[in-house]
């Protein structure tokens, strides 16, 4: 399904469509790394009007990740976060193995504070393992994240 | 207030037709039941309850502007009430509200208890009523959602204005629970939230803008993600985000998230200019802080950076952060470069075999690493733009590997001035000068916002937003007449460079006095509504010098033109320059009309802030038109407030 939203302002018209991602609307499991932020005229409707559009959220009534219940995935019974919205800065968090989207995942999948420079490493020693090419999308992103951490003494404990 | 007090008899009467909704028929329970409830709504009409600050605060009652008017509640939804006159009447839904706590408790997640948990754990402690009296409805959502909004402390965060959106100029306001432990980690996790107009998918800014002012939208709250509002505002509109931790106690956080649990899904009319954002974020800081007058000073406008500062001088903020947007972190990046190193990070943004150039390869890995976060910034910065592009993709994800390879270090970007620290945003003031040879003297007013040459301190620079702008002037000899008035006025400057190439724009409509041709070719003074646009470019020249340039068209009406309409077109520009004792504008506006008129003037502005809210400001300037010249030289002085 594609849903074009157009947005018109005083100094410019822009359009542009944008793919509803598996897991339902603003979800996207299967978003490829460096997605970047299609369906910007919508969102600069809603912003500059510090508004919001139709599906208002209120924490819990979409799940923690903004996809439908049926797409959300879950690790130990837990839901996750969703990474793909936060995938471009989470690999560049990995490649230079410091950052606030790093930091972010360490928290969500439980890595308590004394073990997260040491996720941060391996993660940042693993980065081509992680990212092996620009189309890997957020589901696989997370797999190997986790398949890593098994691998890692320190941090399997964690996946509970 | 005067209190219609209704006989017990009758308010027993009220309560068993209360009953009878869910179909019971008065057996023992119900009898007993009722008797509990009248006997506490005559306890709470003996303390006076229903005329409380606190219970006028969760219902969100207020004193209308116009004198004499009832209260009345700000929430625009039934389902907010229980008495049928709930939004009127703050004893009547009291009493309405104290009869649902003891509702059928299978009533779960619908029950008084379960959906109003602030309103009842108040009456609760005020009317003493022990929790064995009480039904013990199941609250499942609510429980659901205090958990995983489990939070003791709360922010005030403030995303600033955005240069290139003037509906976003005024800036935003929302609050961020945190956690008891939010530092040892990152407040990306954190709840926001906001209030905000819920638009139409396919409505224009235009139309919000109408709407916004006008009425006949409805506010909703928004609960989400704080990193999702990073993204939205540091991302992917470069507004830099300002967060002031408030004094709040972990329970008078619990409190405000209760209430805000009641405020779900519950419509408020909107309105841009005061029902808005930051209005009912100050309404939410009362409820809980007895001590602290905040919404009163908001009864026409609500500001964004006003609510700020007011929120500071009550003394409520303990810590101010920063989180610079995208772009100030690039920008704060590319500064760090030397010229050679910028040039080769923005080649690499396009052409990937730059890492094999002699100049990349001679590159320390430190200098590399530095380089390289500037392409991938820089190459992701221009994405946000456009759909997804896979050469765009592959060559960010070889800046990734090759960044992967390099030493990684912090980069710490330089805190600027805090927007509550400029000027605020009201202005008048007075002013004398010389206009051919006459004197006058003029008041000048704005109501809101922010012009080119005012202090920048704590504005973005190159951002002018006016509304209302107005100039009455008295000539020597003559009489106080209208100089201007700008409904609206708006430029923007983008300054471009190796990186960034975004349009200047502005804007302009009102009434001016302009200097027209006559019928008999003499030349005349005369009012003009008008409509003038343009679009530019701007540049900085050094480090504090901004220059700038506008083709412009221009839509007239005076009664000088033969045609009720006449068209003009034109070039504008200016220097702006922030000099140590303040702004310093040399501009140049041209308007040729369809009829063969023109108006051509040029002017020398120099703004002199004397203290944060005081400035003086000198102007003179030089006006030909076809045979004529005039000139005019004046001083202001100008006062925000």
């Amino acid at each position: 399904m594609k849903k074009t939203l157009i947005a018109a302002s005083m100094i410019a018209f822009s359009a542009t469509a944008f793919a509803e991602a598996p897991g339902g609307p603003n979800c996207g499991w299967g978003n490829m790394l460096m997605q970047g932020q299609s369906g910007l005229p919508m969102h600069f409707l809603a912003s500059t009007t510090n508004g919001t559009s139709g599906n208002a959220t209120f924490g819990m009534t979409t799940g923690t990740n903004g996809c439908s219940v049926k797409g959300t995935l879950t690790y130990g019974g837990k839901s996750m976060l969703d990474l793909s919205s936060i995938m471009d800065e989470f690999s560049n968090d990995v490649a230079r193995g410091h950052g606030d989207a790093l930091t972010t995942v360490a928290v969500s999948l439980h890595v308590p504070v004394e073990d997260r420079q040491h996720f941060s490493a391996v993660m940042q020693d693993n980065f081509s393992t992680i990212f092996p090419s620009a189309d890997v999308t957020a589901e696989d992103v997370m797999a190997s994240v986790i398949q890593i951490m098994k691998s890692d003494d320190k941090l399997a404990k964690h996946l509970g | 207030m005067f209190i219609l007090r209704l006989p017990i008899a009758k308010l027993l009467i009220l309560v068993f037709v209360a009953f009878a909704a869910y179909g019971a028929t008065a057996s023992p329970r119900d009898e007993l039941v009722a008797v509990t409830v009248s006997s506490l709504i005559v306890e709470a009409d003996r303390k006076e309850l229903s005329e409380s600050r606190i219970w006028h605060a969760l219902m969100h009652y207020h004193q209308p502007a116009m004198p004499l008017l009832p209260l009345v509640s700000y929430v625009d939804d039934e389902a907010f009430f229980y008495a049928t006159n709930g939004k009127y009447d703050p004893r009547a839904e009291l009493h309405a509200t104290i009869a649902a706590l003891f509702a059928d408790p299978a009533l779960g997640n619908e029950h008084a208890q379960c959906r109003f948990p602030a309103r009842s754990s108040w009456l609760k402690v005020e009317l003493k009523i022990p929790d064995s009296t009480l039904p013990a409805p199941v609250c499942k959502d609510y429980q659901d959602w205090r958990e995983q909004v489990s939070a003791s402390k709360l922010s005030l965060i403030f995303p600033s204005a955005y240069i290139n959106s003037p509906s976003s100029m005024f800036g935003h306001t929302l609050f961020r629970f945190d956690p008891q432990n939010v530092e040892e980690g990152t407040d990306w996790l954190s709840w926001a939230l906001s209030f905000g107009a819920n638009i139409n998918a396919d409505d224009n800014s235009i139309m919000f803008a109408y709407r916004g002012i006008f009425g006949g939208y409805m506010g909703i709250y928004n609960m989400t993600h704080y990193f999702r509002k990073i993204k939205e505002y540091n991302d992917l509109e470069n507004r830099d985000i300002w967060e002031y931790a408030l004094d709040l106690t972990a329970t008078d956080v619990a409190v405000i998230l209760e209430h805000t649990w009641e405020l779900k899904e519950m419509d408020f009319d909107y309105y841009f200019l005061d029902e808005n954002c930051a209005f009912r974020l100050l309404e939410l800081i009362e409820l809980v802080r007895e001590d602290v007058d905040l919404t009163s000073q908001f009864t026409m406008t609500a500001i964004p950076a006003d609510t700020v500062r007011a929120v500071i001088d009550e003394g409520l903020v303990t810590e101010i952060s920063f989180k610079p947007s995208a772009t100030t972190r690039l920008k704060s990046r590319i500064a760090e470069l030397t010229d050679t190193q910028s040039v080769i990070a923005r080649s690499l943004a396009d052409d990937i075999s730059v890492l094999e150039s002699p100049q990349y390869q001679a590159l320390s890995p430190k200098d590399k690493a530095r380089v390289l976060q500037v392409a991938f910034s820089f190459t992701r910065y221009r994405q946000l733009k456009m759909v997804r592009d896979e050469d765009m993709a592959a060559r960010s994800h070889r800046l990734l590997l090759e960044l992967n390879k390099q030493p990684s270090e912090e980069h710490v970007v330089v805190t600027p001035e805090r927007p509550e620290s400029g000027h605020k945003t009201t202005m008048a003031g007075v002013s004398a000068g010389i206009e051919d040879d006459k004197a006058y003297a003029q008041f000048d007013f704005r109501p809101t916002y922010h012009d080119l040459l005012d202090d920048p301190r704590g504005y973005p620079k190159g951002a002018h937003i006016a509304m209302g702008n107005t100039q009455l002037r008295l000539s020597e000899g003559g009489e106080a007449t209208l100089e201007r008035f700008d409904f609206i006025d708006i430029v923007s400057l983008s300054a471009i460079d190796r990186f960034f190439v975004s349009p200047s724009w502005h804007v302009k409509t009102g009434y001016e006095k302009v200097f027209a041709q006559s019928e008999n070719g003499k030349g005349k003074d005369t009012g003009a509504y008008y409509v003038k646009a343009g679009g530019g470019a701007a540049t900085e020249l050094l480090d504090s010098v901004l220059v700038y340039a506008f083709a412009d068209a221009r839509i007239e009406n005076n009664s000088y033109y033969k045609t009720f309409f006449n068209a003009a077109f034109g070039i504008s520009g200016g220097a702006l320059a922030y000099l140590p004792f303040g702004t310093l504008r040399a501009s140049v506006d041209s308007d040729y009309f369809t009829n063969d008129e023109y108006r051509l003037k040029v002017a020398l502005e120099q703004n002199i802030p004397l203290t944060v809210d005081d400035a003086i400001r000198v102007v003179v300037s030089k006006q030909w038109h076809r045979g004529y010249q005039q000139y005019e030289a004046g001083i202001s002085y100008r006062h925000y407030f």
